[in-house]
């Protein structure tokens, strides 16, 4: 087994990380320092955000629900929405861009819907999808996108040399598609995961205002329902408490993503850097 | 020979790209200021006569006075511009307020006290705008309201008059509802629809539309809920009755003068509707029967509604104000209603 020396151990503490969080913090409490009164009043300090954090936390919002248990239920959300844009964004991904016909159908299409904002579909997510399916839906098209474009182009970047070679030793389309192809357009397919779930999980506000009655009944539960009702009713400081838990389980998101796909893609330069 | 020609060239192109750049540069510097000016002197109003900025809500019939009275060009004084805004929630015009958007407005009593404590938007209650105006839409397969127990109902939001009212249902009939907050309201018709709720309570033209499209029907009406509660509130803000006491005077008077006008003409006063609405007539003038166009503010209806926003948790302990009379007599003021 390696053994660390002090100075490794040390390189490896998040001290910048910790730097960069606290100096954010002392700059939030200095502007809260230099509003005016009125306004100190409806501008929350790190201090209240920590203070109500800690009671979402602990105690929890008017139904008892804590903030732990609305995480769970907006994950539980993200996950189900997300693999259903991993199902059926990948597929379509590579049929677009090894179908040329394909590509030409749906680009159009592509192209136009992409642009419109999760917000926008809400009337029609509960037309098409009950409120039972409407917040999937949305965070459905919130990790589509990225997830088809990026397959897309992985298939795209495909070196011809490597087709070649393979055709060369006999190989067919199928095989082709299937030994070269995909493999080398993981790194670009995992990158769209990375981005669709990042923003799948953007479009959770949008996606709890349909209703967010919890996939196991009980009652209204949700990061961003408990965002939405808080600002409904002035309580920034609880707004803010909901933001953090957000921002920190997207962080934490990112980062088992990133680490895997640093695992997975050893041999690929702009990952490992 | 040749390289000296082509040298001139270069320095003849450099120069006529500098040129070109410095152009393209002194005209986005002249839209750019254009633009700001512009929107100072046209948008923003700063060298327009004295503004007065008016805030309602989207598509609101309890804010009828308000449309009643720009049409009828009520809305008017020497060297004084009105402009009217339009938010999609009462919370979103309170923090309108809160940041110095707006100067009066229209928007709903929970809101409004809400924003005043949690948030601390110095605002004064100077009229009701309605009362009552709420009701309960629900499946064609519900005949009574002990048919509700232990299903799903929608409402506007926790923290809404709609809620505490079905809260009131439960308490009034002994039955458990599962209340699903559901926005934007245009949702709750079509979730009524596919039956993933058995019913919604919402404020008026969303009943009577939804009636109006062949979908649900009422079961009951606020006013057989809690009659005659408080809705709608004018609000000003503060610094501007300090400052413009004249002119917050004239704006009540004209709010009181087109909710006269209501009550004389609701046959016109749904044809406004409908054109603020963007509704038909004929779902403004059934939604009318059940809103009550009234200015008399309610001061003991809205402090049970303080009551129940304290007694459910949305305004914490730590922000309830100490003597609560003492809270309602600093938030109403009825000094230009005569009242």
């Amino acid at each position: 087994m390696r053994k660390l020396n002090l100075g490794q151990a040390i390189k490896r503490l998040p001290t910048l990380e910790i730097i960069s969080i606290t100096v954010a913090v002392l700059i939030w409490q200095a502007i809260f320092l230099t509003l005016p009164s009125p306004l100190q009043e409806s501008f929350p300090d790190p201090v209240s955000v920590a203070t109500e954090f800690w009671r979402l936390c602990t105690v929890g919002d008017i139904n008892q629900n804590t903030l732990l248990v609305h995480s769970v239920a907006s994950f539980s959300r993200l996950i189900l929405g997300f693999a259903i844009a991993v199902l059926t964004g990948l597929p379509l991904g590579l049929l677009m861009s090894l179908r040329a016909s394909f590509y030409r159908i749906l680009k159009p299409l592509v192209e136009i819907l992409r642009p419109i904002p999760p917000i926008a579909w809400i009337p029609l997510a509960i037309v098409l999808f009950k409120i039972t399916y409407g917040p999937l839906f949305i965070i459905w098209l919130g990790a589509f996108f990225p997830i088809l474009l990026n397959t897309i182009a992985g298939v795209r970047r495909t070196s011809p040399i490597l087709m070649d070679v393979a055709k060369t030793f006999g190989a067919d389309k199928k095989k082709v598609t299937a030994k070269v192809v995909v493999p080398s357009a993981l790194p670009e397919v995992f990158t769209g995961l990375r981005i669709g779930l990042g923003v799948g999980w953007m479009s959770i506000i949008a996606a709890e205002m349909l209703g967010p009655s919890s996939l196991l009944g009980q009652g209204p539960q949700g990061l961003g329902y408990l965002i939405y009702n808080y600002w409904m009713s002035g309580l920034i400081a609880s707004v803010v408490a909901g933001m953090i838990a957000i921002g920190v389980i997207a962080y934490i998101i990112n980062e088992i993503f990133l680490q895997t796909e640093k695992r997975m893609f050893k041999w690929r330069k702009e990952v490992t850097a | 020979m040749n390289n000296i020609t082509d040298d001139r060239q270069k320095e003849s192109n450099v120069s006529g790209l500098m040129k070109r750049k410095k152009t393209v540069g002194i005209i986005l510097g002249i839209v750019m200021v254009g633009s700001i000016i512009t929107y100072y002197v046209w948008y923003a109003g700063y060298l327009a006569p004295f503004t007065v900025r008016v805030g309602y809500l989207v598509a609101d019939i309890h804010h009828l006075p308000l449309f009643v009275a720009r049409e009828k060009g009520w809305y008017s004084g020497a060297g004084i511009r009105f402009e009217f805004k339009q938010y999609a929630n009462g919370p979103l015009e309170m923090m309108a307020f809160g940041v110095g958007e707006i100067d009066i407005g229209y928007l709903g009593i929970v809101p409004a006290t809400l924003f005043k404590v949690n948030f601390g938007v110095n605002v004064v209650v100077m009229a009701a705008a309605n009362k009552e105006g709420s009701a309960l839409v629900v499946d064609t397969s519900i005949n009574s309201v002990s048919d509700l127990n232990n299903t799903t109902v929608a409402t506007p939001g926790e923290n809404t008059v709609q809620h505490y009212l079905l809260s009131l249902v439960e308490s009034q009939y002994n039955i458990k509802i599962n209340k699903l907050p559901i926005v934007p309201l245009s949702g709750m018709e079509s979730a009524l629809q596919q039956g993933s709720i058995k019913g919604f309570i919402a404020w008026e033209p969303f009943p009577a539309k939804s009636i109006h499209d062949g979908v649900g029907k009422i079961l009951l009406t606020s006013h057989e809920i809690w009659a005659n509660h408080p809705c709608c509130v004018l609000v000003v803000s503060n610094q501007f009755l300090k400052d413009h006491p004249d002119i917050v005077e004239t704006l009540v008077e004209t709010h009181v003068r087109a909710t006269n006008f209501i009550a004389e003409q609701p046959d016109e006063s749904a044809g406004i509707g409908a054109k603020y609405t963007e509704q038909a007539k004929e779902i403004i003038l059934d939604a009318m029967q059940r809103v009550i166009f009234d200015y008399h503010v309610d001061k003991p209806g809205i402090k049970t509604v303080l009551q129940h926003l304290i007694n459910v948790g949305w305004i914490p302990q730590g922000k309830v104000p100490a003597n609560i009379d003492a809270f309602l007599d600093n938030f109403i003021n009825t000094q230009y209603l005569g009242a």
